[in-house]
């Protein structure tokens, strides 16, 4: 398979990533309609660059990394440009700060991690924010907040929960 | 599992109908999803699949219960507070100010901004927060309301004292409707609760967290708008 062939998925995490600054923009503007279809689009790139790198057997190390840091850089501008609007408290980017930490720490680990919602946060976050541009309503920012918390918690709880017991069972 | 799914179900619906006050929208979409989920569990299914639905079911039941027996009557939990007079020399007419301060400071900012521009044109302002304590209209010249849309509707105290206000026979009433980025459908509860009680819209002006106001009123600051507003209001419009 050509080499060119086989970048598609990180082409599709870059053109994912290129949206980070627009995004923030689009919604620190208030231009809700254009944030809901970057948001979109992110969603669809998200989805197709996994499947596309297991379809053409192209998944790699670098290329997990990349998708990750990726989600991560767009959904901290998003937040981030919800944040400086007032919308949400500047905890909740420590809060993401510090789950983007914690998959990046317990992914270098050699024993796998179960966290059957991790795999999951991404999308969560980024469906969160299409929910939000879609229906801009306080009381549904206020819900996402809390959901977004209860999820980071259940994610954390169980990462460490696991952990803590493989060490034990090794000891 | 088709218990605890049915249980659920159930849940979803008992919950949807405690929304029906606030939302029928609301009320109308948890029924849906649990009829929706009903009607996906008599499909012959794999295992996998109705374990998801059953768990998407579970989620759903949960998140409508936290939205109407946590969220719904927070956000609209009336405040009372004592009536602050503005301006008791003026000569322009007697405005009554009835506001939810809610979620964030923004209709607190409008309000007291619309508070300030009316006294500045003349007016004798008593300003107070919507609840049982809050005054009728009774001899005034002009009430303003002032409320944060949830869910796509008024916050509710305010919603009460206008219903419990009674007839207002004609008397101009202005709007002031904050929201996160979407008004619309609360204006039009709004405009429909002053008709329905006997008011005549003077203006309905709206302010949002996301979406800028400075194409509307030259200002992207709800205090220096409202004030603008206020300033020159001549009781006919708005722009809704």
């Amino acid at each position: 398979m050509q080499p060119s062939v086989r970048a598609l998925p990180q082409l599709l995490t870059a053109i994912r990533l290129s949206f980070a600054l627009p995004l923030a923009a689009a919604l620190h503007g208030g231009d809700l309609p254009l944030a809901a279809a970057l948001l979109s689009l992110a969603i669809i790139t998200d989805l197709l660059d996994g499947w596309l790198a297991r379809r053409l057997d192209a998944c790699s190390t670098f290329g997990g990394y990349f998708d990750a840091i990726a989600d991560f850089v767009l959904v901290t501008a998003a937040f981030g440009a919800l944040t400086a609007r007032g919308v949400y408290p500047p905890w909740m980017l420590l809060i993401i700060g510090l789950m983007f930490a914690q998959f990046i720490l317990t992914s270098a680990s050699k024993q796998p991690v179960h966290d059957p919602i991790g795999k999951y946060y991404g999308a969560a976050l980024y469906s969160a924010l299409l929910a939000l541009a879609l229906l801009p309503d306080w009381l549904l920012s206020d819900a996402l907040l809390v959901g977004i918390v209860v999820l980071s918690a259940v994610s954390l709880s169980t990462r460490a929960f696991w952990l803590a017991q493989m060490s034990a069972i090794q000891r | 599992m088709t218990i605890t799914a049915a249980f659920f179900i159930a849940l979803l619906i008992l919950f949807g109908a405690l929304a029906l006050p606030y939302s029928a929208i609301l009320t109308g979409a948890s029924w849906l999803l649990g009829a929706g989920i009903l009607a996906l569990a008599y499909f012959r299914l794999r295992a996998k699949l109705r374990a998801v639905l059953i768990i998407a079911g579970i989620l759903c039941a949960l998140g409508v219960a936290g939205w109407n027996l946590v969220l719904m009557p927070w956000a609209n939990q009336p405040v009372a507070s004592e009536v602050t007079h503005f301006n008791p020399d003026g000569e322009t007419g007697r405005a009554l100010v009835i506001y939810h301060p809610g979620r964030s400071d923004l209709q607190e900012r409008a309000v007291t901004g619309f508070v300030e521009g009316l006294a500045a044109a003349g007016w004798r302002v008593d300003l107070t927060t919507a609840s049982a304590q809050a005054p009728a209209p009774t001899g005034y010249d002009l009430l303003v309301l002032g409320a944060q849309s949830y869910t796509w509707a008024p916050a509710q105290p305010v919603q009460d004292y206008l219903r419990r206000a009674g007839d207002l026979n004609d008397l101009p009433v202005v709007a002031i409707l904050s929201g996160l980025g979407e008004t619309g459908p609360a204006n039009d509860v709004m405009r429909d609760l002053i008709a329905a009680a006997g008011g005549s819209m003077a203006g309905l002006y709206n302010v949002w967290q996301l979406r800028p106001i400075e194409r509307l009123y030259g200002t992207d600051d709800p205090f220096a708008a409202m004030r603008g507003v206020a300033e020159s209001l001549t009781l006919t419009g708005g722009h809704g």
